[in-house]
Parts: structure tokens; C-alpha cells; sequence
């Protein structure tokens, strides 16, 4: 009898999961989904040219990633492509799984968002020698003839460091704290490492105290409690993702300190924060606008179209008219190489970051190709 | 004179459990030595923060020692916690930002888990470590399906008086939440039928079932109550950061059970009492937040943590043995 109940309660839960798969793409982990688009599929013809890309991401639990998630399906259905979703929930041997799981399927590009961008390179080199083209996102991955997409963190976080610095040149003996995601995450080191250096080599009067934030707003309120407790002659507060700025924000208000803020990716309530004075500034990637742009790029991608092997996101700093200015007067708005960057309003941000197909559509926007 | 002769050093703690009496020790040098480090590690403000960043562990660490001291173990209260809150967040605003429907939601779908898990352990017999894994699985699944990844933000006085509001100009509300917790646990614990049972059956489930126990309905009574935590540890955690989504939880359910283990509950069953977890909660709590005060390089945080645990359980060891044969 027992045996019967288990195996009717294990059939039960077989078919639950496969109703969630076919109706709610990011409802279960470590689940095959399938992004179906029928407009896009209007005879057997259209079918055969359909691309297929297989996204293997870290999981479905942050708002980021679920953001990322809908703006790489919104491309899908414009670009013309089909799109598998599998989350490793941030176990590596889980990923490199689902990689070879792909290049069975024999999908067209792989799409990876890294755990661990080294314990990967063998099964992204194994899916190149398949004939396979894997893009990287955030993170890159040092295969031997891969893609990647990534971000300028080090530009960003080194404006970011600069702008803090000149602002509060004249504070003796100041702390500014940092909220960082994961030790190891690339996309979380290399902002810390950026604004860190920048801040040591440059404004060395500031101690900088770091909290790990874990990519959820619980730890970074917590972790930035801590830091605020810890060090009474705290001025600022920097947080590297808005998701985590979200719990950050609340331990600054309950300290009743006067601590300034700054935070990064441009989500909807992280552009609001600057239009109501909490963020001194914002840094706009945006994650439907990423997402959009990494099936954009795996599009071109399986079409052969020539481009750099590394896409670097363009990024806007959202800050106001006045301190635009500041930063102009300060020269700050270049990078080490003498490239402009672009700043931008918070409402000019908030257009920016909604009108991502106009940005990175069919027919409007190619990858980079530098020679 | 005669009885100064005859003093002994068990005489200095009479009435206290010994394992309590070694977590209050290492305790009280644990925040010395840091608050030697830095000052500011005894200010007011800290003190509130620390309590505040304790209540949420500290309830569901109850709830999970009540499952632990039936023999059990219970992997589903960190995702269990993140799908209470997000349920109770759509219920908020589905109810017109009805503060009551949110607590009410947030504690029932926490017992409805709790419910689940003590159905299925006890019904099929099966063991709570892979029953409460794969609820885990579901209760994260169920978090985002309900979420739709949404991130909802709550902006309500009530919300913010019981996240972050005090108690006579001091004590968090959220950490008074956590005591009366803590006494209706000790109540059940030690003074009904229920406790007697859960420790018996911890103790030896066969002999408790041969005297005539029905082990199965204390079992889950054990992991309903636990669900109960679970959603008001949700509860709180959503008031405390004003927001939901789904993934708040962060490490609580493995301080959870680090601080209930810490505090002198048995994994295997049949030991454990409610005064001893409220010092292992103070113990995670304060560890966790010393590493900032001290200057813990970020990189080593973790496995400075990982080493301090470690550290506080040998001592704990030790002096649980070689004090206990002094006493005797």
C-alpha cells in the first residue's frame, strides 16, 4: 500500500512539473523549458530556420536574473528564435551538465552565465569543438574561441570611486562602505577591485570597509548594518547591484545617520532613488535591456556575422544635471583610455532603459566589429 | 564557615543546565574580546541591530529544534520562509494592503509546509531528510511562481513598527516577537503532554511507541510548529527590509540550525532546551556580526565564521565533559 501511494505521489509530482514547464518558463529549477513563440512559426520553413539557443543561467531566484530572463525572451520572439532555459542553482558540476546537455540537443549557440568562469572552459572548448558557438555573459570565459558579453565595471566603478572622491575631497578621516555580491563572481570582483583601486590609489584618506551582500537584499541590510554600526565616521554607502541597494537602503534610513548613497544596474526603483534624492547616482545596464542584448548578440552569432570576439555593454550614468556638471568640472567623465562617458538623467535613463528593442532590434543595431 | 568548607563549585550554578552555563560563558568573553577591538561594538545602536538581526533566526531556530528533537530535520525553512513571505506579500496587496491578511497569510502557508512536511514523514514513512529536501525544492519553485519575479515593495506604518519599530525606546519589536515565541516553545516544551512526548520520542521512538505514545501525531505536531515559525520568521524578515521577493532568505536556515545545535539540541534526538537555543542564537548572531567589527577581510569571512563555530563547539565540548566530572 505504501508502495503504491509513493509511486502515485511521484507520478503526481512528475506531472506537476511538466504542466509549470509548459505554462510558467522560470517557475522550476533545473528544468527543461521551452520558449515557444508561434508567431514566429508560421510554416514548417520557418520552423527549420528558427534558432535555437540554450541559456544556461545560475538560477531563477534574484529579480535580476527573472529580468534578464524577459528581456532575452522578448528578443526571441523578434529575432526569430527559440530559446531553452536551464538553472544550475549555482552548483558548477550542475552546469557543466547542462552544457553538455546542449551540445547533445545540438542547439545552435549556447548562452552561459558562469558560476565559475574557469571550471568551465573545458565544456565550452568541448561545445566549440562541436561545432557549437558559446557566448558568455557578465562573466567572461577564457575558452579558446568563444564569444563574450560583458560589461565595463572597471569604467563604471572607477567613475563611480572618482565621483565619491572629489565630492567628499574635503572629509578627513571618513569611511565609505562597499556592499559587493559573492567572493568569485566576476562581475562582483571586478567592481569591487575597480572601485577599491581607484579609492587606494587615488583617495587614500577614505577607509573603505566591505560587506558581502550575496546578491539579496536580507544579507546587504544586514551586512550593511554592520558596517554602519561598526564605523561611526561612515559617509557613504556604495552597493554594486540595485537588488541589494533595495535592503542597503533600509539599514542607512534606520541608522538615522547621514549617509549618501550609490548604487548600480539602473532597475526601475534603483532610477527612482536617484529622482528622489536617496542615490547620489545610479549606473544604467538594465536587465531586460542585458537580456535583450544577449539573445541579440547569440542571433548574430549563429548567422555567422562578423564581430569582436569580446561585446562590451554601453553603460549611461544616471545622476542630475548638477552633478553632471560636477563631474565635468572634475574631468572625471572619461576612462583610462580617453573615452567619453555618457551621462544621463534619471528620466532620460528611465527611456533608455524601456526602449531596449529600439536599442538592440532586428535591423537597427549589429554587434561591434573594431578592425 | 562549615558551609564554605563544603562549597562546591556545582553549587555556583545550581538550577542552570550545564550546557547553558558554557554557552553564557563563551558568550560573555566572545563579545569582551570584541568589544576590546572595537568599541562601538556595545553602543545602543549595535545592540538594537544585533537583536533585530536575531529575531527572525531565532524564531524559526525554535521551530527547527522542535523537529530536531523528535529525531528529525527539517531542509525546507529557507525557501519555506521565502514563499511565505512572497505569499504574503501578494495576499497584501491583493487585499487592498491589508496588514492582518499578510500576517495571517505569511504564518499559514509557513504551517501549511509545516503540515505538508509532517504528513508526508509520518503517513509514508519516509525520512525527513529527503522529504524536507524535495519540499525545499518545491517551496522555491512555489516562491517564484508566485512572485513572477517581481519584486514588491510595502509601504506601511504598521509594516515598518514591527520591522523596525522598539519596545519601551529599546527593545525591537521584532525580538519581543521572538521572546514571546521563545516562552510559548518553553510552555509546550515543559509543561504540557506535547513535550514530554517530543523528548521521548527523540529519546527512543520504539520505547516511546511501545508506552503507548502515537508518535506520529507528535511528529507532526513538531513539524507543524515548525511551519508556524517558518512564516512568522517570514513575517518579520519582510517587515524588517519593507520589501518581498524571492529570494530574501538568505543563510537563516543554516544559522537556524547551527544556533539551535550551538544552543544544545541533539541531532539525534531527544535533547535540547528552549534557554540553551536562545544562547546559540546570541552566539551566530554575534559571531556573524563581530566579523565586521573586527576587521575580517571579506574574502575570509566565511571561513573565519566556519572556524569561530567550530571553535565555540570544542570548547563547549570540553568543558561539557571535564566540568561535569569535576561537578561529580
Amino acid at each position: 500500500m505504501k508502495k503504491i501511494l509513493v509511486f502515485m505521489m511521484a507520478l503526481m509530482v512528475l506531472v506537476a512539473n511538466v504542466a509549470c514547464a509548459a505554462q510558467t518558463p522560470a517557475s522550476e529549477s533545473q528544468k527543461e523549458v521551452q520558449q515557444t513563440e508561434p508567431e514566429a512559426q508560421t510554416d514548417d520553413t520557418a520552423e527549420e530556420d528558427e534558432i535555437v539557443i540554450g541559456l544556461a543561467m545560475i538560477n531563477h531566484t534574484s529579480p535580476s536574473f527573472v529580468g534578464i530572463l524577459e528581456g532575452a525572451d522578448e528578443a526571441a520572439a523578434d529575432y526569430g528564435c527559440k530559446n531553452i532555459w536551464k538553472s544550475c542553482e549555482g552548483n558548477l558540476d550542475t552546469q557543466i551538465d547542462i552544457v553538455r546537455g546542449f551540445i547533445q540537443q545540438k542547439v545552435d549557440v549556447i548562452m552561459i552565465d558562469s558560476v565559475d568562469v574557469n571550471g568551465l572552459v573545458d565544456v565550452v572548448n568541448e561545445a566549440t569543438d562541436a561545432g557549437i558557438d558559446v557566448l558568455g555573459i557578465g562573466s567572461p570565459i577564457p575558452g579558446k574561441a568563444n564569444y563574450n558579453a560583458t560589461y565595463p565595471n572597471k569604467d563604471d566603478d572607477t567613475f563611480i570611486a572618482r565621483f565619491l572622491g572629489n565630492l567628499y575631497k574635503d572629509e578627513q578621516d571618513a569611511t565609505i562602505g562597499l556592499i559587493i555580491g559573492t567572493i568569485g563572481n566576476n562581475v562582483s570582483d571586478s567592481r569591487q577591485q575597480a572601485f577599491e583601486a581607484t579609492m587606494k590609489n587615488e583617495f587614500p584618506q577614505f577607509n573603505i570597509v566591505t560587506g558581502l551582500g550575496a546578491w539579496d537584499p536580507t544579507t546587504s541590510m544586514t551586512a550593511a548594518a554592520d558596517i554602519i554600526n561598526a564605523n561611526n565616521n561612515i559617509i557613504h554607502m556604495h552597493v554594486i547591484q540595485d537588488g541589494m541597494a533595495n535592503g542597503a537602503i533600509k539599514a542607512v534610513q534606520q541608522s538615522g545617520k547621514d549617509i549618501t548613497m550609490t548604487s548600480e544596474n539602473g532597475d526601475p526603483e534603483g532610477i527612482e532613488n536617484v529622482i528622489n534624492g536617496n542615490y547620489l547616482m545610479n549606473n544604467l545596464t538594465g536587465n531586460a535591456r542585458i537580456g535583450y542584448w544577449f539573445e541579440a548578440i547569440c542571433y548574430y552569432i549563429a548567422k555567422g556575422q562578423e564581430m569582436d570576439t569580446t561585446q562590451l555593454l554601453h553603460t549611461y550614468r544616471i545622476m542630475s544635471e548638477e552633478y553632471q556638471q560636477m563631474a565635468k568640472d572634475w574631468e572625471i567623465n572619461y576612462n583610462d583610455a580617453g573615452e567619453e562617458l555618457d551621462m544621463v538623467t534619471p528620466e532620460e535613463a528611465q527611456k533608455i532603459a524601456s526602449a531596449y528593442k529600439q536599442e538592440f532590434g532586428p535591423d537597427v543595431w549589429i554587434p561591434t566589429l573594431t578592425n | 564557615m562549615e558551609r564554605e568548607k563544603n562549597w562546591r563549585i556545582g553549587d555556583l550554578y545550581k538550577g542552570i543546565p550545564l550546557q547553558s552555563l558554557t554557552c553564557i560563558v563563551i558568550l560573555v568573553v566572545f563579545i569582551a574580546i570584541v568589544s576590546i577591538v572595537n568599541r562601538s561594538f556595545l553602543d545602543g545602536s549595535n545592540i538594537q541591530s544585533l537583536l533585530t538581526q536575531i529575531a527572525p533566526m531565532g524564531i524559526i531556530s525554535i521551530g527547527a529544534a522542535f523537529v530536531i528533537i523528535t529525531g528529525g530535520i527539517d531542509f525546507s525553512t529557507g525557501t519555506g520562509l521565502a514563499m511565505a513571505a512572497v505569499f504574503g506579500g501578494v495576499m497584501y496587496q491583493a487585499a487592498n494592503n491589508n496588514l492582518f491578511v499578510m500576517v495571517l497569510s505569511c504564518i499559514l502557508l509557513g504551517a501549511v509546509l509545516g503540515a505538508v512536511n509532517g504528513a508526508v514523514i509520518t503517513i509514508l514513512h519516509l525520512q525527513p531528510f529527503i522529504v524536507t529536501l524535495a519540499t525545499m525544492s518545491l517551496a522555491q519553485g512555489a516562491a517564484l511562481f508566485i512572485a513572477e519575479g517581481r519584486v514588491v515593495f510595502l509601504n506601511d506604518p504598521a509594516i515598518t513598527r514591527i520591522g523596525s519599530g522598539n519596545i519601551f525606546g529599546f527593545f525591537p519589536t521584532s525580538f519581543f516577537i521572538f521572546i514571546v515565541v521563545c516562552i510559548i516553545a518553553w510552555i509546550l516544551l515543559n509543561r504540557t503532554k506535547m513535550g514530554i512526548y517530543i523528548y521521548a520520542i527523540g529519546g527512543n521512538e520504539e520505547a516511546a511507541r511501545f508506552s503507548g505514545i502515537q508518535v506520529e501525531r507528535y511528529k507532526f505536531f513538531a513539524f507543524l510548529f515548525a511551519g508556524v515559525c517558518t512564516g512568522l520568521g517570514a513575517l518579520i524578515t519582510i517587515c524588517r527590509i519593507e520589501q518581498v521577493a524571492p529570494n530574501i532568505s538568505g543563510t537563516t536556515q543554516l544559522d537556524a540550525i547551527a544556533a539551535a545545535v550551538m544552543g544544545g539540541v541533539s541531532l539525534s534526538g531527544g535533547k535540547g532546551n528552549i534557554s540553551g537555543i536562545v544562547l546559540g542564537v546570541f552566539i551566530i548572531g554575534v559571531i556573524s556580526t563581530s566579523l565586521t567589527f573586527m576587521k575580517i577581510p571579506v574574502t575570509a569571512q566565511d571561513a573565519i565564521k566556519g572556524m569561530i563555530i567550530l571553535g565555540v563547539l570544542l570548547i563547549d565540548s570540553f568543558f561539557n565533559r571535564h566540568v561535569k566530572r569535576i561537578v561529580k
